[in-house]
């Protein structure tokens, strides 16, 4: 097999020049589709039989709260590969993710409480889905603090790494809440085995959205990556030659 | 189009204040992450112009110092401390062995 590519990939300059092309196909793709899903969900959707307008939450609460778990699986990922291959792009990738995947954990928390309050009376209960999420969003913020002590950029890849890799304990106890300790939050509307519990009408704007909210974050993360690309390695040719 | 008027939609039938709350939070949270990387870009941007600043002024001491420095015995003997002290040594002893020699005299 030709391995060549696996490190390109780790190439920071070779990454910066090809992500380059792709920011024009992300900007566009991702502010259309959200547009269209939120108008769409916001709109044209016809309200829940139960919930009544309080749903349309549901157009930013899921694709925030996926987001966040996906982008602590792709942390821990990163964490591998930099663990293994000492590769600096995935270290960089970690860093990075960290921040944008700690935002859309707020928002999936926010959106959440703000969803809780009409639906079932409280903002906030010690349910094990919010409560799970909840400690997603302190581990972010954990391993934010833990880049932000260490000095050498060495030990501080390490530091997170080994961090974000024992907290993927917790991404099954998020998804798996729902059925093993069923108090308040419903149970999952989407699964990969059956047939979704939601009428298509309603269905199509929230897959639209999910898209939406994937592209965006891919969006921002490659902005966030190629910023510290340059910054890392800024000692060298190429980028003083870029900057200058 | 579900809502009659701009009001309906607004108001969403008492719901208005949960849904549009929650909308305005993710509007931040898109915001925050757009915006950053902008600042974050001027940063290194800013960063990046300073250091080659500092390097450029760095090279200049540079030169003043190897011109005047150059082919001085004090900086080869801090440059191996070790045989600039054996040396020493050495002419210490000398000069006590011709003490001797002169007294027995």
């Amino acid at each position: 097999m030709n391995w060549t590519f696996f490190h390109k990939l780790g190439s920071p300059k070779w990454f910066y020049d090809i992500s380059g092309k792709w920011l024009p196909w992300l900007q566009v793709s991702s502010l259309v589709l959200i547009l269209v899903a939120l108008v769409w969900g916001l709109a044209f959707t016809p309200p829940d039989y139960l919930q009544g307008n309080s749903y349309r939450i549901i157009f930013i609460h899921v694709p925030a709260s996926f987001l966040a778990q996906a982008v602590y699986m792709m942390m821990a990922t990163a964490a591998a590969v930099t663990l293994i291959w000492k590769i600096k792009l995935a270290d960089m990738a970690l860093k990075v993710m960290a921040p944008i995947g700690a935002s859309f954990c707020i928002l999936s928390l926010a959106t959440g409480a703000i969803w809780g309050q009409p639906t079932w009376g409280t903002w906030w209960v010690w349910d094990a889905r919010l409560t799970s999420m909840l400690i997603l969003l302190f581990l972010y913020i954990g391993i934010i603090a833990l880049r932000g002590a260490i000095h050498t950029t060495e030990a501080a890849a390490k530091a997170c790494a080994i961090l974000s890799l024992v907290g993927v304990v917790n991404i099954p106890i998020i998804k798996f809440s729902v059925d093993w300790w069923n108090t308040l939050h419903q149970g999952a509307t989407l699964k990969l085995t059956e047939k979704p519990s939601m009428a298509p009408e309603m269905l199509w704007p929230l897959l639209l959205a999910i898209l939406g909210f994937y592209l965006f974050f891919t969006l921002v993360m490659v902005l966030r990556l190629r910023i510290e690309i340059l910054s890392r390695e800024r000692k060298t040719r190429w980028v003083k030659e870029l900057v200058s | 189009m579900y809502f009659d008027s701009w009001s309906g939609f607004l108001a969403m039938e008492g719901h208005g204040l949960y849904v549009w709350s929650a909308y305005a939070v993710a509007a931040v949270v898109i915001a925050y992450n757009l915006i950053s990387p902008v600042m974050a870009k001027r940063q290194v941007v800013a960063q990046v112009r300073r250091q080659e600043r500092l390097v450029k002024r760095k090279v200049v001491v540079n030169d003043f110092k190897v011109t005047t420095d150059s082919g001085n015995d004090l900086e080869q003997r801090f440059a191996n401390p070790e045989s600039a002290q054996q040396k020493h040594r050495a002419e210490r002893q000398e000069e006590s062995l011709e003490s001797v020699e002169g007294s027995a005299q």
